[in-house]
């Protein structure tokens, strides 16, 4: 159990700049999930945690130690890949507890630790097995078994479920939280698959381009995104991005959309974008906030004419959704979602 | 109806697909015969000249393919009381065995280090290595004389355990790297995580998981080492230095006498370990020992 501190990391590969600058504090026990699309750095920056990339610059702290030039066995830390990377001529047992006879544990000591470990997966009939002879999430199980056994001060979680099929991944989601939950230690879990990171995150890091976007928790990323990346990365399916005028009414104000097409501004908000009247602006809009419009909208409300009501819902994760709209406002002004 | 019309589509579409198969099988199978009887010819010929007596093999009336005149083993029996043959075999075996030692202790760090540990220049010297194997025992014995010699080794087997392994090591080298590689680099990455050193990730790691590899490997440097020619012939001329394929060869033919009895059941004795070689070890020669360890 330790706190990770990144400090101006980054990681250049020749003149490629993978990881730029970025900082990071992640508390102990907490649960954080690097987010963001393929090649956004996030992986390597998981990487520079566990020692196996060097950083080019910048500091890494694990417990307050800066761990920069230190190997991956002296980090005390422990890490699930995506591909399970399971020692295939061991035993499941074995496999647990390799890292322990490296580290020359008694033998009741590793038996008592594996035995324990294997308990909390729930994979102790598999025990005498080798990775050959065990299912897909079998494998996840023992490779998260791996590394639980080690009781190291962080866990490291590479896409680690992302060669599981659909079901299984829900099911062993569900397990990860279970066992993080049971063995409270700092866990820092890479996934590109944002549905994972909003369930499974204390606070969630979107990266994007080898920065950091946003840091926050899944309720605040969805909420109040920082920036248009967030917005449009978080929310299944996206957020729509339409341009707007912000216009100015006594105190109130409103984003107009189209000639008859206007929004009024939250009270709360209004003060707040004053300096932006009269700009062009983007306005994001979640799916689950367009609903049926109420008497005093019937007007406006016709200009939003569902064209092509089609698409099947099928491709939208979320079973809120049964149809997926398309709306056309005015003078095609719908912006795609970067 | 529609699965009424592709059934018939389909129907046509299996008759020619098996109609295919067979007519692979017939060539396949008309190949393999000729194959099999143009290589097992020469062997069965040791065999049966091996169990003839001297007498049968010189008359020149009989049938060289069938025995004619009973089965003897005396040409065994005076190869291995009377002539040289046990200690060219005890030669043999020495030389074999510290090659096959020498070239897979090298041979597999080299190709350890040079397939899984990235430094610079580590590409370049791979192909280099596989470039010295291309060059034939047969130039490399002239420059190698100057070196044997040097080092005191003329006329001495142990010369051979130094000149072998440039035969053997540029090989063996060249498959245990191609195996090495072959290995997910995530086990040494959760090798390392799990605190093994470099020598640990070989031994416990790489070592087991590339076994097929190194069994290929030992089979072809022991092959090599029990059928060299040319190195000894160039290099040893005591009968008490000497290995089986020279010192069989030269102790058997006198000027233009050849005691072909003794000289195949020295063949057939000498082919032996080979053989029971491949049978030990091709049982572990198994593919896809990696299976399990990553997905699928």
């Amino acid at each position: 159990m330790a706190e990770v501190a990144l400090r101006n990391v980054t990681k250049r590969f020749d003149d490629v700049e993978a990881v730029r600058s970025i900082s990071l504090d992640i508390p102990n026990n907490e649960f954080v999930v690097l987010v963001g699309p393929s090649g956004c750095g996030k992986s390597t920056t998981l990487r520079m945690v566990a020692g196996l990339e060097e950083v080019s610059a910048g500091d890494i702290y694990i417990g307050g130690e800066l761990v920069n030039d230190l190997p991956p066995k002296d980090r005390d830390i422990a890490m699930v890949f995506q591909n399970y990377a399971l020692y295939p001529h061991m035993t499941a047992f074995e496999n647990m507890s390799f890292g322990l006879k490296l580290r020359k544990f008694s033998k009741e000591k590793i038996k008592k630790r594996v035995d324990s470990a294997a308990r909390i997966l729930d994979i102790v009939p598999l025990l005498d097995r080798k990775p050959k002879a065990l299912s897909g999430g079998q494998r996840q199980r023992l490779a998260m078994g791996r590394a639980i056994v080690r009781d190291p001060k962080v866990f490291l979680f590479d896409e680690s479920l992302s060669n599981l099929d659909a079901k299984l991944r829900v099911q062993m989601r569900t397990e990860i939280k279970r066992v993080h939950q049971m063995v409270k230690t700092t866990t820092v879990y890479v996934t590109h698959d944002q549905v994972e990171a909003m369930t499974l995150a204390d606070r969630v890091v979107v990266m994007n381009n080898g920065a950091i976007e946003q840091i926050a928790t899944p309720q605040e990323l969805y909420h109040n995104p920082k920036t248009r990346f967030v917005a449009g990365f978080i929310g299944s399916p996206a957020m729509n991005f339409l341009r707007c005028r912000l216009e100015g009414n006594g105190t109130g104000r409103h984003v107009r959309l189209s000639d008859t097409i206007r929004l009024p501004v939250p009270a709360s908000r209004a003060a707040r974008y004053a300096a932006l009247d009269s700009k062009e602006l983007l306005l994001g809009l979640r799916p689950e906030h367009i609903t049926e419009p109420r008497r005093s909208d019937r007007d406006q409300a016709r200009e939003f004419a569902a064209c092509t009501s089609t698409r099947k819902a099928a491709r939208c994760s979320n079973p809120k959704y049964r149809e997926l709209l398309r709306f056309r406002i005015a003078a095609k002004r719908r912006v795609r979602n970067p | 109806m529609s699965t009424a019309a592709g059934a018939l589509r389909r129907a046509p579409l299996r008759a020619s697909l098996s109609r295919n198969r067979r007519w692979a099988l017939i060539t396949s199978y008309v190949f393999l015969v000729i194959f099999a009887i143009f290589f097992l010819v020469p062997p069965y010929s040791m065999i049966v000249t091996a169990l003839k007596s001297d007498a049968e093999v010189a008359r020149m009336a009989t049938n060289p393919w069938i025995i004619a005149n009973g089965i003897t083993f005396d040409q065994f029996r005076i190869l291995l009381t009377q002539a040289d043959f046990l200690i060219f075999f005890k030669n043999t075996l020495i030389v074999t065995l510290c090659v096959v030692a020498i070239t897979m202790v090298v041979s597999v760090l080299a190709a350890f280090s040079l397939g899984r540990m990235r430094f610079w220049g580590s590409g370049i010297l791979a192909t280099g290595i596989f470039l010295t194997y291309l060059v034939p025992d047969t130039l490399l014995f002239i420059p190698l004389f100057q070196i044997v010699k040097a080092v005191g080794l003329l006329n001495s087997y142990w010369g051979m355990v130094l000149v072998y392994p440039t035969l053997t090591v540029p090989f063996c080298t060249w498959i245990m790297i191609g195996y090495f590689q072959s290995i997910p680099k995530e086990l040494d990455e959760a090798a390392l995580i799990d605190g093994a050193s470099h020598m640990q990730m070989l031994t416990k790691i790489f070592i087991p998981v590339a076994l097929p590899g190194i069994i290929a490997a030992t089979i072809f440097a022991f092959t090599v080492s029990w059928a060299e020619f040319v190195y000894p012939m160039a290099f040893l001329y005591s009968p008490d230095q000497q290995v089986l394929t020279v010192g069989t060869v030269m102790s058997l033919i006198r000027a233009d006498v050849y005691k072909w009895g003794m000289l195949m059941a020295g063949a057939l004795i000498a082919a032996a370990p080979p053989l029971v070689i491949y049978a030990f070890l091709m049982d572990y020669y198994i593919a896809g020992l990696t299976a399990g360890a990553t997905k699928g």
